[in-house]
């Protein structure tokens, strides 16, 4: 098909032929805007005018060099995961509970043939058999497999084809097989900061690009009257920042690996480099400064360009009698100056969001450093354990408390409340955080609610949380451990502390006694089960007092009230034995002993049918451990970023002043004194310090608590992330530091430009008149 | 042919074009209802006084600035219908606008100011050198390509300013007083090399100036005075 030239109808559309002429039009675009005269004058025009674009320079090399951080961390992190995974005797896939009949049976029949291929027939290396015997005598197996290919997948596969797959059998991944899913967790990650860190830079750079062209209208405005449309305008900007970038480009690598070198070294890891990382950060560059250039050039290629080319003054001095009556019928030049604030307003909301967003990056970067767990969050138990069918005595506590690395165990028992169709009443005082979770009783006048658990709490455990300092207690633990009608509370939601409970408050716990009518649940909302029940059912209502207002560092939906042995018998109904341990380690154990410890817990665990050992507290002392590795480079990345703000002001406010230079000459010619225009220029730098200021502890303080109501109670409340507790550690300091940063450099950027032309005022002169 | 000119096909055709500028409370009318055509090779002089609304109808005439109503079509183009991206092109490839202030851009050479047109439009090099030779050699200004605007005279800064209005070779030039800053000996000498372009190069040319010894040079003379039209000669 021959190519026709596309051309407009009468009604102005742009009339096609087809896809040849689509993609002849396409053809045509790319050869235009990547041709060799477009890099040549970009980075020729980035070079001249060094100046100019310097404050680009900066923003993307330290833009640059996070991103590069980013990676580094990760490809380091990774190679400490894998390195962890292998060292000591990890394992693919552990299989458990193998009776000694099924165990016949698996060798005869499915891993006999094995035996005699290659590992990579067979799918394993290693192979290890462990025989044991539970609390009845019976012979059972644990198998251990060292797999050809460590992804879970993998280990499924193999489960399967080696008919591992039975009810009975417990089969677990073990540490060479998680390791590729906590690779793949750190590498959602990273990529997750590597799109925020993306996200910032290109808000920064729109921002600035922003300003740039709002101080060059007078040359876009020229391009658009001489053929520029919006393809060529984005064709020059995105050349221009892009030239900037690959002149960044190494050096920011390069100032990535020292930095983060420095800070491996400091926490005893060597730093891996990936060299394909250099070709992700080049697309992300590339990605980061085309996203930064549309907008501005979206805006400008849509002005006429008479309007740019009048605007090329910034001054307030405008021609039209009745403004510069009202500029003149003032107080010079204060009401001169505010005008010049409205006049410009677009610029000056521009500046101040450029600017402070930079400042708050960095109050924002110390937040996230200085977010830290409670102290109770410590001592989370590392392992959970069921006894299944059975009962945990004394014996297997203190077996499991010899165990080296175990620092103690203790028991516990609880129950969910709506599961038992129970709920406690409380005062409007003590429920007031949780008003839209509770339902008026209308008996009491009391406030109903059912998001609470009950809780065994045993002397063993009163006297263990309090002698280990893992509860923060307000009370006697111990008294309500000892028995009576005292309970201890704890009094936080998703991480929020919301129940207004105080030591020796009065609390009644309702137990299901009969249904009035039977009990039609529709939905399986708490609110709305207790609502049925409060209407359709009786209870029994025992009274307790507050004996003990506890922080167990619990981060779930549901506050906890403990009980001792005998009340809890009584509202639960459930008198039998404890079933459930937790297991606290030693602090500073190290993740590659944790295998062994687990096998060791097992050995004790399998005299009970049906037991169950989780390690609860794994997924989270990674969190933890990680958010400790990220305080360096979170601080170091964010201070970076801070430096960006004074070049901001600077780099604005220069430009701003530069066109402004007309305006002073004329002020002067009409008779204004020097001290006249240093108290106009004093003036705006006043003006905009307080708007600096101002934005910057406004913004960084509510974009903080954003940020810590995410982490702390929306990701957890929807399932996202690791149940850790934070507290809302608010930096003066560094809100000090970000207020001051901005206020000096907002003075000090309008104000110094103003020496500067008092400096060269005969050179300037000569250039504005054009001698 | 309404305010038309017979000498050939038409170029520009302007129908009830209104501009008007809202300052505060009052609506000012800078051109009221302009109506009139431009026949290809045509030179138009448009005069006035200070204030009548000539340079600010030369805009809207050129695409530079939008009218508030009324329709002008260039080449069979309605360009007050053509989205801002459009116009840019079209007026990349098809006018010519030579400013009364220069409007050269301080930072570049004045080879890199005439060159502006070529690079926004994509030309090859190739398309216009041959061009630019004679260009800058009939301006006289081929000793002066690699200065900047402030080391030009007025004179200088106005041919490079022609020169780059004429680089993509426009089918129509709007001038706008392209001699009102400079003196007479000047002036001529500029308004000649105009008009020596635009016969070479089979121009259509629309000048405003307040000068009535070059507007007599025209074929054809309008008049504006308060934002009306009317034509001064046939």
């Amino acid at each position: 098909m021959a190519y026709r030239k596309p051309y407009y109808d009468e009604n102005h559309r742009l009339v096609r032929y087809g896809p040849v002429s689509f993609l002849r039009d396409a053809w045509n675009f790319s050869r235009n805007f990547f041709a060799f005269r477009n890099v040549k004058l970009a980075f020729r025009g980035v070079t001249t005018g060094f100046r100019e674009y310097f404050v680009f320079f900066v923003s993307i090399f330290l833009l640059q060099t996070l991103f590069f951080t980013v990676w580094l961390r990760f490809d380091t992190a990774s190679a400490v995961a894998r390195e962890e995974a292998y060292s000591g005797d990890g394992y693919n896939l552990t299989v458990e509970k193998i009776s000694q009949e099924a165990y016949t049976e698996l060798f005869n029949s499915y891993l006999s043939f094995a035996g005699e291929n290659t590992p990579a027939d067979r799918g394993y290396e290693v192979l290890d058999t462990e025989g044991y015997y539970d609390g009845y005598g019976d012979r059972y197996y644990r198998l251990n497999f060292i797999l050809t290919d460590d992804s879970i997948e993998f280990c499924d596969a193999i489960v399967s084809r080696y008919g591992l797959d039975r009810e009975e059998f417990t089969v677990s991944y073990g540490e060479r097989s998680n390791y590729l899913n906590r690779i793949s967790e750190m590498k959602r990650k990273s990529v997750v900061n590597t799109v925020l860190v993306g996200v910032l830079a290109a808000a920064a750079l729109t921002l600035l690009f922003y300003i740039r062209i709002n101080q060059n209208k007078f040359l876009y405005g020229i391009y658009i009257a001489f053929g520029a449309g919006f393809e060529k305008l984005l064709e020059t900007a995105w050349w221009e920042l892009l030239a900037v970038a690959l002149m960044t480009y190494l050096p920011a690598a390069g100032a990535s690996a020292g930095i983060y070198s420095a800070v491996a070294a400091a926490g005893g890891a060597k730093p891996v480099f990936v060299w394909g990382r250099l070709g992700w950060g080049l697309l992300w560059t590339t990605a980061v400064v085309a996203l930064s250039v549309v907008p501005g050039v979206r805006i400008i290629s849509k002005k006429m360009p008479v309007s740019l080319i009048t605007a090329a003054d910034n001054s307030n001095y405008v021609s039209s009698p009745r403004v510069s009556f009202r500029i003149f019928g003032k107080r010079f030049p204060f009401h001169y100056e505010l005008f010049g604030f409205v006049r410009f307003r677009s610029y000056y909301i521009m500046l101040v969001s450029a600017a402070v967003a930079f400042t708050v990056v960095f109050s924002t970067g110390l937040f996230l450093a200085d977010l830290k767990k409670t102290e109770a969050e410590d001592n989370r138990p590392y392992f959970t354990l069921s006894a299944g069918s059975g009962e945990l005595d004394s014996y297997d506590i203190a077996g499991i408390d010899d165990i080296e690395g175990v620092d103690y165990t203790v028991w516990s028992k609880s129950a969910d409340a709506t599961s038992l169709r129970s709920f406690v009443l409380l005062t409007k005082e003590q429920s007031s955080g949780i008003t839209s979770m509770t339902v008026k009783d209308p008996a009491t006048g009391l406030y109903a609610d059912n998001n609470v658990r009950y809780s065994r709490l045993s002397e063993l455990l009163a006297e263990e949380v309090t002698s280990h300092g893992v509860w923060k207690v307000d009370g006697d633990l111990a008294a309500v451990a000892a028995g009576g009608d005292t309970v201890a509370v704890t009094r936080s939601i998703n991480n929020r502390d919301v129940l207004g409970f105080k030591v020796g408050d009065r609390i009644t716990v309702a137990t299901f006694r009969e249904q009035g009518r039977p009990l039609v649940f529709d939905r399986i909302d708490r609110k709305y089960v207790l609502s049925v029940l409060l209407n359709d059912a009786y209870f029994n209502y025992t009274e307790v007092t507050v004996g003990a207002v506890v922080d167990d560092g619990d981060t779930s939906d549901e506050y906890t009230v403990y009980m001792p042995d005998a009340l809890y018998a009584k509202i639960t109904g459930d008198s039998s034995g404890y079933t459930d341990a937790s297991v606290y380690l030693e602090r500073g154990i190290a993740n590659s002993e944790t295998g062994r410890i687990r096998n060791a817990i097992v050995k004790i665990m399998s005299v009970h049918r049906g037991y169950t050992v989780t390690p609860t507290g794994e997924g989270y002392r990674r969190a933890l451990a990680q958010k400790a590795g990220a305080r360096l480079p979170l601080i170091t990345g964010s201070a970076a970023v801070l430096l960006i703000s004074p070049l901001v002001w600077l780099y604005a406010q220069s430009a701003f002043c530069r066109k402004r230079y007309g305006e002073i000459f004329l002020l002067s010619a009409c008779g204004s004194k020097d001290s006249d225009i240093r108290k106009l220029f004093l003036f705006s730098g006043a003006v905009l310090t307080v708007l600096a200021a101002a934005a910057t502890a406004g913004i960084g303080s509510l974009l903080n608590y954003i940020i810590y109501y995410l982490v702390n109670v929306y990701f957890p409340s929807m399932g996202f992330g690791e149940q850790i507790r934070y507290d809302y550690t608010f930096s003066p300091l560094g809100l000090a530091v970000c207020v001051l940063l901005s206020a000096v450099a907002a003075m000090l950027s309008t104000y110094l430009p103003f020496l500067a032309f008092v400096r060269d005022r005969d050179r300037i002169a000569r250039v504005e008149s054009g001698e | 042919m309404a305010n038309g000119y017979s000498g050939g096909r038409v170029i520009l055709e302007v129908r009830d074009v209104i501009k008007q500028f809202k300052q505060y409370d009052s609506v000012v009318t800078a051109v009221n209802r302009a109506n009139f055509e431009v026949c290809d090779g045509e030179f138009v002089a448009i005069m006035g006084a200070s204030g009548s609304g000539k340079s600010t109808l030369l805009h809207v005439l050129a695409g530079l600035d939008r009218p508030n109503s009324g329709r002008i079509t260039l080449r069979g183009n309605e360009i007050t219908a053509m989205n801002a991206d459009d116009l840019a092109v079209f007026r990349g490839n098809y006018i010519g606008v030579i400013f009364q202030s220069h409007n050269l851009i301080p930072q570049f050479t004045a080879l890199e100011n005439i060159l502006v047109p070529t690079l926004m439009c994509n030309k090859p090099d190739f398309s216009y050198e041959e061009h630019l030779k004679k260009l800058v050699s009939t301006l006289r200004i081929a000793d002066r390509l690699h200065h900047l605007p402030s080391e030009l005279s007025g004179g200088q800064q106005q041919r490079v300013a022609i020169a780059r209005a004429l680089i993509n070779r426009p089918q129509i030039v709007f001038a706008d007083e392209p001699t009102g800053n400079l003196d007479r000996d000047n002036a001529d000498e500029v308004l000649s090399l105009l008009l020596r372009t635009k016969e070479v190069m089979n121009q259509t040319l629309i000048m405003v100036t307040h000068d009535r010894s070059i507007a007599e040079k025209a074929d054809r003379i309008f008049e504006m005075e308060n934002g009306d039209l009317r034509p001064l000669r046939q």
